[in-house]
Formats: C-alpha cells, sequence, structure tokens
C-alpha cells in the first residue's frame, strides 16, 4: 500500500455526511463516508439498494453538495460541475430530439468548439464505437446496447480524466451486458481514465476493479475494501475465468449478506 | 413448417379500399343534403326553419362571388390569428420563464387550477366593456384564452423537465441557460404544440361568441343577426364558412407540429386543458 500513497490523489471523500429532507423527515443517506481514488484506478462501490451510492456520484460531479465534511478533485474542494469529471448512468440520457451526432457533439457545443471541429470529432467517436452509420438516425431508431455506447461517446467527447459510472450497463440483457463491459473497460484502459463504478453486479465488480469498496445500509458508510488482483492487464472476462475470482466473489458476498435483508 | 401457408394474414389496406371509404364519405353527404332538399321541396319541413342546401349552395356562391361573405370571413379569421399568435406566444413566454423560478411556480400554481377549470369564455362579456364593440375586443378575448391555455400548458411541459438530462448538460460543461434552451425548450415542445392545436380552437369560439355578444362584422355577427331575421339558408351558409375556417386551421396547425416533431412519431399526450 506505500506505493500507492505515492501515486497522484485524484478524489477524496472525507467524513462526507449528506442528509435529504423529504417532507418532515429527514434521511441520512451518508454518513461520515471517507474514500480516495487514485490516478487511473478503476474502484467499483458495491452495496445494497439505498445506501447512498448514487448520491457519491453526484457529489463528485459538482451537482450536490455535502451536508458535512469535504470531496475533492485534484485536491480542489468540488464547487460545481467540472470538465474534468463524465458520468454515465443507467439511463443513456440521450435526447430524443437530436440525432446521434448531435446528442454525441452537445458537450462541445457547451465549451463553444466550432462546428466543424465538433462534427469530426463526433464522428471519429462514433465510428470508434462502432456506430458508424448512425450519424444521423435518432436515439429511438438504437437497441439499449448503443445507446449506451452513443452515451460513453458523449461522454468522453469532452475528455473527462475521471469517469463516474452508476450502473451503466444494468439496463442491458445479459450478453449486451458482457459484451459492453468488455469493450467499456478496454477503452477506459486505452483512453487511461480514472473510474469510479457503482455496481449491484458483485462478479462485475470482482473482474474489473483494481479495488472495491463495500457500502454499508443506509446510512451509507464504507465498511469494508479489497484490492483486487484480477483486473490488471487482463479484460474482464479473462478475470471471470480466473479460479481464484470466486473466491473474492464470496468474500465480497459474505461482506454485503449481512447487510441485505431479504 | 408448410402449413404456414395457411396462416391467416392481415390483408394490407389498398387503394381500392380508400376509394370505398371516399365513396361511402361522399354518399353520406349527398344522401343526407337530398334528403333535406327533398323533405323541404315537398313540404314536409319549413324552409322557413330550417333552410335548404340549395339555397345555401346560392347563397354562398353569390356572396362569395361579390365577396360579402368573404369580408366577414377575413374579418373573423384575422381576429382568430391575431389573438391565437399573441396569446400563445406571450403565454408561453411566462410558461418558460417559471423555470427560472421555481419559487414564483409555487406561488403561482393554485391560481392555474383555478383558471384551468374556470370557463375562460365568461370573460367574453367584460372585455366587450373594456374594449368597444369592434375588432379589438374579439382580438382580446382570444388572446385572454390562448394565454392561459399556452402559459399552463408550457408550465406542465416546463415541470416535466427530465432532472437527469438537465444534471447531465450541466456535466458535460453546460450553464443554466444551456440547460434552458437544450433541454427545458425541447422537452416542453410537445406540450406546446397541443396547446395551439386546442388554443385555435378556442381562438375561434372565443372570437364568434364576441360577435355574437355585440359586432357588426365577422361569421359569428352574421349567424346571428341572419338567425334573428329568420334567414336559415344563409345562417347555415355562414355555418359552412366557419366549419370551413375550423378545418383549415387546425390542419395547418398539424402541419406544423408534424414539422417541428419529426424526431418523435409517438408525440400522443395525455395532456388535457
Amino acid at each position: 500500500m506505500t506505493d500507492e500513497d505515492q501515486r497522484k490523489l485524484r478524489v477524496e471523500f472525507l467524513d462526507v455526511t449528506k442528509i435529504f429532507r423529504q417532507k418532515e423527515q429527514e434521511i441520512v443517506a451518508v454518513k461520515g463516508m471517507t474514500f480516495k481514488i487514485y490516478d487511473r484506478e478503476f474502484i467499483s462501490i458495491i452495496g445494497p439498494s439505498g445506501c447512498g451510492k448514487s448520491t457519491t456520484l453526484k457529489l463528485i460531479s459538482g451537482l450536490d453538495f455535502p451536508f458535512a465534511g469535504t470531496v475533492r478533485v485534484d485536491g480542489e474542494t468540488v464547487t460545481g460541475p467540472t470538465p474534468k469529471v463524465g458520468f454515465m448512468l443507467q439511463k443513456d440520457l440521450l435526447l430524443p430530439w437530436r440525432t446521434i451526432l448531435e446528442n454525441v457533439t452537445i458537450g462541445l457545443e457547451m465549451r463553444g468548439v466550432g462546428k466543424k471541429e465538433r462534427s469530426d470529432k463526433a464522428r471519429h467517436l462514433i465510428h470508434k464505437y462502432g456506430l458508424g452509420g448512425f450519424e444521423d438516425s435518432y436515439p429511438r431508431h438504437l437497441s439499449g446496447g448503443m445507446r449506451q455506447r452513443v452515451a460513453l461517446a458523449r461522454t468522453l467527447a469532452v475528455d473527462p480524466d475521471i469517469l463516474l459510472l452508476d450502473e451503466p450497463l444494468s439496463a442491458l440483457d445479459y450478453q449486451t451486458k458482457l459484451k459492453m463491459e468488455e469493450e467499456l473497460v478496454r477503452i477506459l484502459q486505452e483512453e487511461k481514465k480514472t473510474v469510479m463504478l457503482i455496481t449491484h453486479d458483485i462478479a462485475e465488480a470482482v473482474s474489473v476493479s483494481d479495488r472495491v469498496l463495500v457500502c454499508s445500509a443506509r446510512p451509507g458508510r464504507i465498511k469494508a475494501e479489497f484490492a483486487m488482483p484480477f483486473s490488471k492487464g487482463h479484460s474482464p472476462e479473462e478475470a471471470r475465468n480466473n479460479p481464484d475470482s470466486i473466491e473474492y466473489f464470496n468474500m465480497l458476498w459474505r461482506e454485503l449478506e449481512v447487510d441485505v435483508k431479504v | 413448417m408448410s402449413k404456414s401457408d395457411a396462416q391467416p394474414r392481415p390483408k394490407p389496406r389498398t387503394n381500392a379500399e380508400t376509394w370505398v371509404i371516399v365513396a361511402w364519405q361522399v354518399g353520406i353527404v349527398v344522401v343526407c343534403l337530398g334528403v333535406w332538399e327533398f323533405l323541404v321541396a315537398r313540404k314536409y319541413i319549413s324552409e322557413f326553419f330550417f333552410g335548404q342546401p340549395s339555397g345555401v349552395v346560392s347563397y354562398l356562391i353569390e356572396n362569395t362571388l361579390n365577396g360579402y361573405l368573404l369580408i366577414h370571413t377575413w374579418v373573423t379569421v384575422y381576429e382568430v390569428l391575431l389573438g391565437f399568435a399573441f396569446g400563445t406566444i406571450v403565454g408561453t413566454a411566462c410558461g418558460w420563464a417559471l423555470w427560472w423560478s421555481p419559487f414564483m411556480s409555487r406561488v403561482l400554481e393554485p391560481f392555474a387550477v383555478v383558471l384551468n377549470a374556470t370557463p375562460k369564455i365568461v370573460v367574453a362579456p367584460i372585455l366587450i366593456v373594456w374594449f368597444g364593440i369592434g375588432l379589438l375586443s374579439k382580438v382580446m378575448i382570444a388572446v385572454l384564452i390562448c394565454f392561459i391555455v399556452a402559459w399552463l400548458g408550457a408550465f406542465d411541459g416546463v415541470r416535466a423537465t427530465d432532472q437527469d438530462q438537465s444534471d447531465m448538460v450541466r456535466a458535460v460543461g453546460g450553464k443554466r441557460r444551456d440547460v434552458f434552451f437544450k433541454i427545458v425548450i425541447p422537452t416542453t415542445l410537445p406540450w406546446i404544440l397541443t396547446t395551439m392545436r386546442i388554443n385555435i380552437g378556442l381562438a375561434l369560439i372565443g372570437v364568434i361568441t364576441g360577435e355574437f355578444l355585440s359586432s357588426s362584422q365577422g361569421l359569428g355577427y352574421l349567424v346571428d343577426s341572419t338567425a334573428k331575421l329568420y334567414q336559415m339558408s344563409h345562417t347555415i351558409a355562414a355555418l359552412v364558412m366557419i366549419s370551413i375556417v375550423a378545418a383549415a386551421q387546425f390542419y395547418a396547425v398539424e402541419w406544423l407540429e408534424r414539422r417541428l416533431l419529426k424526431w418523435s412519431h409517438e408525440a400522443e399526450l395525455e395532456f388535457i386543458t
């Protein structure tokens, strides 16, 4: 762990508490949550439903702010959305009134990139992610897997270093999901991104991450942390086929089970 | 699998079928008018009370050619279009404006509910008192009705804006202004077009009601004044013109809707005013 300390810190989540007010009730979504993400690390957060995983994502992306504690990205306290951080949700959030090309260019438009340049860049990404020929189609013509690939292209078009993924593949059918998972991990490794993945899928967490954080039931906090030896230099499929991965799966499962009441 | 030949298939709609439908439609009109004409000619019913198709047609032809009907039609169309355009534009802008101020939208919410539930036509007599018996009072009736409907419609659309889409725009670098132009406006577009479809009809009702109440021009005036003189064929001719105007307006808005919403074939909204 000592060499980890020398790596560059990207995200710091320090003793963060977040409370939501719902009518008369106060809901403590996250209480005293602390974790760190280092440069080019792929971490996953798993935990029972409603443990504040998605809240974490909103806080890092600067769309919401903590009640107590500090959230820092690259050493600076988060005060609003920053171009360094991109996210992808289970919902692809494609705008139905825009073509695929226009959906991918939306972030570049906001940045004031010229029309020619943004269209070139978007076309490049669209081709790279296997969507060539769909530039002028509308989202409703695309399958779920393709739509998520467009969402990925849109997210990466503005070059964020840090990617927050909130169950981005969980709405897909199993085969598509596995295939997309392979692609996603390959792309993110190639692009040297720092990634935080929120997931329910323990097998996914084991096969893609460098580190897995286990979140407790509400109010959420990090109750355990495991380094995963499988993903470095391996595809998710290879990692899954590693016989040792079962052991890690069971370990995470036991850690979660305590909190999950069926 | 050889049995698949026996499977019944839905028949594709053919040209011939379309023609049969048109023939039926024409037939219904011809039969109705024929029976009506026959009953009046044979004096089974009185021309004085029911008019006569041939009388209606000759009145329509004569008064279209000499321009009399066209002037009244133009007055009505002019009042409707002016009122519709102003009311819809200002109302829509006010609905959008509420996106910028969640506080004001909470303040105005109960007013919206009451205004929506009240039959808007009741303001007509007041507006005639305020704006006189000329064109302006009819335009104002249409403005007011269209304003309320457009305002509430745009406001409804604003509230349907997807928070996650807005967050996405902000996450990729958009400001509040970008969220407004790139998410809020396109989201509300189907609502606005629906209100336009409703408004074009309501504006016509408003204007004609105004003309009934007091005026010296317009199709509403024509209907009202000829009916009072028991000139039934003339009244019915004016009514025919109103139907033509209403249909033309409706199709114009539909055409606009199809143009603007080409990204969505399922622009059906469960939105009732």
